[in-house]
C-alpha cells in the first residue's frame, strides 16, 4: 500500500536528501539559513578530510 | 524610496483600504468586502499577515544581503509553490504591526541588510498593510517589490516611486502553461504590461524559474519577449527549482545541469543582460 506524500503545514520544516547527495531545505526560515550554513561547513570539514573535495548543500530560493 | 512618494504613503494606504469594500486589487476582481472580513481567491481579509522575516544572501547580487518580509496570501496557485502551506491556511500568519515591523526592520539594516525585500505569496494582496509599514520605515531604506506582478492597473500606481527595484517573476512564456502551473489564462498579457510600466519607474530585474520540461514552451518564449520588448533589463535565471511531493501539473523532477546550461546559452545568444 503506497501512502500519500505528507503535505506540509503552517510552520513545518521540509529538509530533502537528493539523490546526488545534495541536502535541500525547503523555503528556509531563518534558523534553517543557519543550520544550512552549519551543515555546509561540517560537511565540507569531513569531505575535505576524506578527499579534499566538498560537498555541495544549499537552500532554495523563496518562490511566490 | 522617494521622498514625495514616502510622504504620501499613508494617504495611498487609505485610498486603497477604502477600495477593499469591493477588492479588484488584482485580475480576479473578486469585489469582495474585505473590511467586513471577507476572503477572495488570495484568502486574506483586511488584516495583512506576514509569516516569516530573515536576512537571506541567496537573492541576486546586487540584493544581498536582503531582509526578507513574507506576507502571507496570493492570488495564483502556483503548483510548485515552496510556501503553499502559507497561502492556503492564511490565518495561520500573525497579523501585522506595521510600527513593529518597522522597528525589526531597521534593526535588519543596522545588522547589515541592504535591501528590505517584500515577497509572499504575493505582496500586492497586502498593499495596504505595506503602504503603512513603508511610511513608518526610514525613507533611505532601499525597497524591493519580488513580485509575480500580477496585480491592477491601481496598485501598479500606488507602488510608484516606494518601489526602488521591481524583482518580476516571470513564470510561464504561454497561455496554456500560466493557466495549468498558476491558475490563470491572463497571466502573460497581465504581467508583461506591469512589468513595462515598472521598467518606466524604477530598476527591474526579471527573474524565470527554469522548469524542467519547460525550456521550449515557456523559457524561450520568455527570454524572445525581453528581448524584443525589454531589451537592456536585468534577467535572473533561478535553477533551483524543487518539484512538489505530488500533483499532475507541475514537473516532478529536478532541473537537469544541461537544461541549466542551455537556458544560459539561449539568454547569451540573444544577448540578454544576464545577472546572478
Amino acid at each position: 500500500m503506497k501512502s500519500k506524500p505528507y503535505r506540509r503545514r503552517p510552520g513545518d520544516l521540509e529538509i530533502r536528501v537528493l539523490k546526488d547527495g545534495r541536502v535541500a531545505f525547503i523555503g528556509p526560515d531563518q534558523a534553517m539559513i543557519e543550520v544550512a550554513r552549519d551543515l555546509d561547513v561540517q560537511a565540507t570539514d569531513t569531505e575535505r578530510e576524506r578527499t579534499g573535495n566538498a560537498p555541495q548543500s544549499g537552500a532554495t530560493s523563496p518562490c511566490k | 524610496m522617494d521622498p514625495k512618494a514616502h510622504s504620501q504613503a499613508s494617504e495611498r494606504a487609505e485610498v486603497v483600504r477604502d477600495s477593499l469594500r469591493s477588492c479588484a486589487l488584482c485580475p480576479r476582481r473578486c469585489g469582495v468586502d474585505r473590511l467586513a472580513g471577507q476572503v477572495g481567491y488570495c484568502g486574506v481579509d483586511a488584516t495583512v499577515r506576514w509569516f516569516r522575516e530573515m536576512v537571506y544572501d541567496g537573492e541576486e547580487t546586487p540584493l544581498n544581503p536582503s531582509h526578507q518580509v513574507y506576507f502571507a496570501g496570493c492570488n495564483l496557485r502556483c503548483a510548485f509553490c515552496s510556501v503553499e502551506e502559507w497561502n492556503l491556511q492564511t490565518d495561520a500568519a500573525r497579523p501585522m504591526d506595521p510600527i513593529e515591523m518597522a522597528t525589526v526592520i531597521a534593526r535588519r539594516r543596522r545588522q547589515g541588510a541592504r535591501t528590505l525585500n517584500l515577497l509572499g505569496g504575493e505582496p500586492a494582496v497586502s498593499v495596504h498593510g505595506i503602504l503603512d509599514l513603508l511610511a513608518a520605515v526610514d525613507v533611505g531604506t532601499t525597497v524591493v517589490w519580488n513580485s509575480n506582478m500580477y496585480y491592477s492597473d491601481t496598485v501598479a500606481g500606488i507602488l510608484e516611486g516606494l518601489a526602488d527595484i521591481y524583482l518580476a517573476d516571470l513564470k510561464c512564456g504561454n497561455p496554456v502553461c500560466a493557466e495549468r502551473l498558476l491558475g490563470a489564462s491572463d497571466y502573460l498579457e497581465v504581467v508583461r504590461a506591469n512589468i513595462l510600466r515598472a521598467r518606466r519607474v524604477g530598476d527591474v530585474i526579471v527573474r524565470h524559474l527554469i522548469l524542467p520540461s519547460h525550456l521550449d514552451c515557456c523559457l524561450r518564449p520568455t527570454l524572445d519577449w525581453i528581448a524584443s520588448e525589454a531589451p537592456g533589463a536585468k534577467v535572473s535565471l533561478r535553477g533551483d527549482y524543487v518539484p512538489p511531493a505530488e500533483g499532475d501539473a507541475a514537473p516532478l523532477t529536478y532541473l537537469d545541469p544541461a537544461d541549466r546550461d542551455r537556458a544560459m546559452r539561449m539568454a547569451g545568444d540573444l544577448g540578454l543582460h544576464v545577472i546572478q
